[in-house]
């Protein structure tokens, strides 16, 4: 009879997936290899050793694998619980792949909610809160960064696996499509978009420092703008920048374009 | 040559793909501090390494894609400004174009990387899963050192004297339009961001962020990320999450 896994296997599971899911993140099979890291040691525990049930394991884990390391945890976390369902009730019936098509439908989903919540909105805000302390030359604001984001980190990896193994099978869609991931994004994109508008006046810095001679008095462009709508050429840029995106160019083209702009105009004394 | 070897050193620990070097040497803002360190001058290097970290700010990869490499730009942009004494602007646009090398550099490590899998295919065929996790624990790592550490040992060793000089050499107009490049890249950050979040009742909110610190020149956000906690509570209390055309019967 297979064994139970114990809480201590599940945060020491959970500890592994949060060092080791990105260690040899590669484009063949990108977190697979992490999955299996994670499922060894406790496949070698429910099965005893026995050679054939963890090779098969093994086998089933090294699959395509990728989401959201963070809060897509909870999947990683949930088929632990499934496995140890698996292996404590084995009957014919039970089709192993099952595993696999749970772990390719839901990783889609994960990432998009969990891109969207820590690399679209968490890190941005935290981040350029610290910024303004480091820029200054505040080393403290650069380990404020540092350290609260390697503890939010943990929390959310550790909190999202522990909470997918307890929740396991059922309470995915509750999970995914119920009033708390909803409330939470809305939440966040506000306090995100909100933040953004004050983001593009502060680390957005670049100004027309053209200066037209008239007969009396020179007219500086930049103050003259500036009584206007202040900071509007960060505005101005950052849409441009944004409506390329929205025409299909790489981010690669945006950055050339940028650049130009800028090179060209800092070097004839338009910009600066 | 110490000093080069502790860079080969940090470029390692940069480029090791876990939370611990992500947010604690990848970042630039703490690339730059630790390339300061070694170079005797952490405040300096926190302040460039903030700046180059501006030009990066809403920066997403998915899939382990991007367009410029945030290891390399934070590192040896760092270096690069520390060693060249640049002014804190010409600093990012320095970075921005290390990094579309270090690019380079990533893809080819994804790239190597992907033999990995095979070896722990044949692995998994024996139940071996020890071996699996030894493999996942050292074989990135292993890639990193020649890819990234390397290299940057080098450019540590031999490359110090030459960038004061090539940067010394370059004429004012250059510099001035560097200067404006590294002004105005963080915008693409911005649109990044915009791109990835901008929902049309959302819009609103930006506009107000935007307009009270363009007209009143307060830019501490700290004060905003509460004033936005407080009005995002708000608009919960009054039903805001419910508003995509969907029935409340909860």
């Amino acid at each position: 009879m297979p064994k139970s896994l114990d809480k201590k296997d599940i945060k020491r599971a959970a500890v592994t997936w949060w060092l080791t899911s990105h260690l040899t993140y590669n484009y063949q099979r990108l977190q697979a290899g992490g999955m299996t890291t994670v499922m060894g040691p406790l496949l070698n525990k429910m099965y005893e050793g026995d050679k054939e049930e963890i090779t098969d394991g093994l086998q089933r884990h090294m699959l395509y694998f990728n989401t959201e390391p963070r809060l897509g945890a909870f999947l990683p976390g949930m088929v632990v619980a499934l496995e140890e369902g698996i292996a404590n009730n084995p009957t014919e019936e039970i089709d192993k792949s099952m595993v696999t098509e749970i772990k390719t439908a839901l990783m889609g989903p994960l990432a998009g909610i969990g891109d969207t919540v820590v690399a679209g909105l968490l890190k941005p805000i935290v981040l350029s809160v610290t910024l303004g302390w480091a820029s200054q030359g505040q080393i403290w604001g650069a380990f404020a960064f540092g350290i609260i984001f390697t503890l939010m980190d943990f929390a959310m990896t550790y909190g999202m696996f522990t909470q997918g193994y307890k929740l396991g099978m059922d309470s995915i869609d509750r999970f995914l499509e119920g009033p708390f991931i909803k409330k939470m994004t809305s939440f966040l994109g506000i306090v995100g978009l909100f933040c953004l508008g004050v983001m593009i006046v502060k680390y957005v810095s670049i100004q027309a420092v053209l200066e037209v001679k008239l007969a009396t008095t020179t007219l500086s462009v930049g103050e003259t703008l500036n009584k206007i709508i202040p900071s509007f050429l960060p505005l101005a840029f950052t849409f441009l920048a944004y409506w390329l995106q929205l025409k299909g160019q790489s981010i690669i083209r945006v950055l050339l374009v940028l650049f130009a702009i800028g090179f060209l105009g800092g070097a004839i004394g338009v910009l600066g | 040559m110490v000093q080069a070897l502790l860079m080969g050193l940090l470029a390692l620990l940069n480029g090791i793909q876990w939370p611990l070097s992500w947010w604690l040497i990848r970042e630039p803002i703490m690339a730059g501090f630790w390339v300061g360190l070694i170079y005797g001058d952490p405040v300096q290097g926190v302040i460039i390494g903030a700046t180059i970290n501006v030009a990066y700010l809403g920066w997403i990869s998915a899939g382990g894609a991007n367009a410029s490499d945030l290891y390399w730009a934070g590192l040896l942009g760092a270096f690069v400004a520390i060693k060249g004494g640049m002014s804190i602007e010409q600093s990012a646009a320095f970075a921005i174009p290390i990094g579309l090398l270090g690019n380079y550099v990533h893809v080819a490590y994804m790239t190597l990387a992907s033999f990995w899998p095979t070896r722990m295919d044949k692995l998994a065929e024996k139940g071996d899963w020890k071996g699996i996790r030894k493999i996942q624990m050292f074989g990135g790592p292993f890639i990193v050192l020649f890819l990234r550490a390397l290299p940057v040992f080098l450019i540590a060793l031999f490359g110090s004297e030459y960038i004061q000089v090539i940067i010394n050499s370059l004429p004012d107009w250059a510099m001035n339009g560097l200067g404006a490049v590294g002004k105005i890249l963080p915008a693409l950050g911005m649109s990044m961001l915009l791109k990835f979040m901008l929902k049309k009742e959302l819009i609103p909110f930006f506009i107000i962020g935007f307009a009270i610190a363009a007209y009143t020149g307060m830019t501490d956000l700290m004060m905003y990320v509460i004033i936005a906690v407080a009005v995002g509570l708000l608009m919960l209390k009054l039903g805001f999450a419910k508003e995509d055309g969907e029935t409340d019967n909860a």
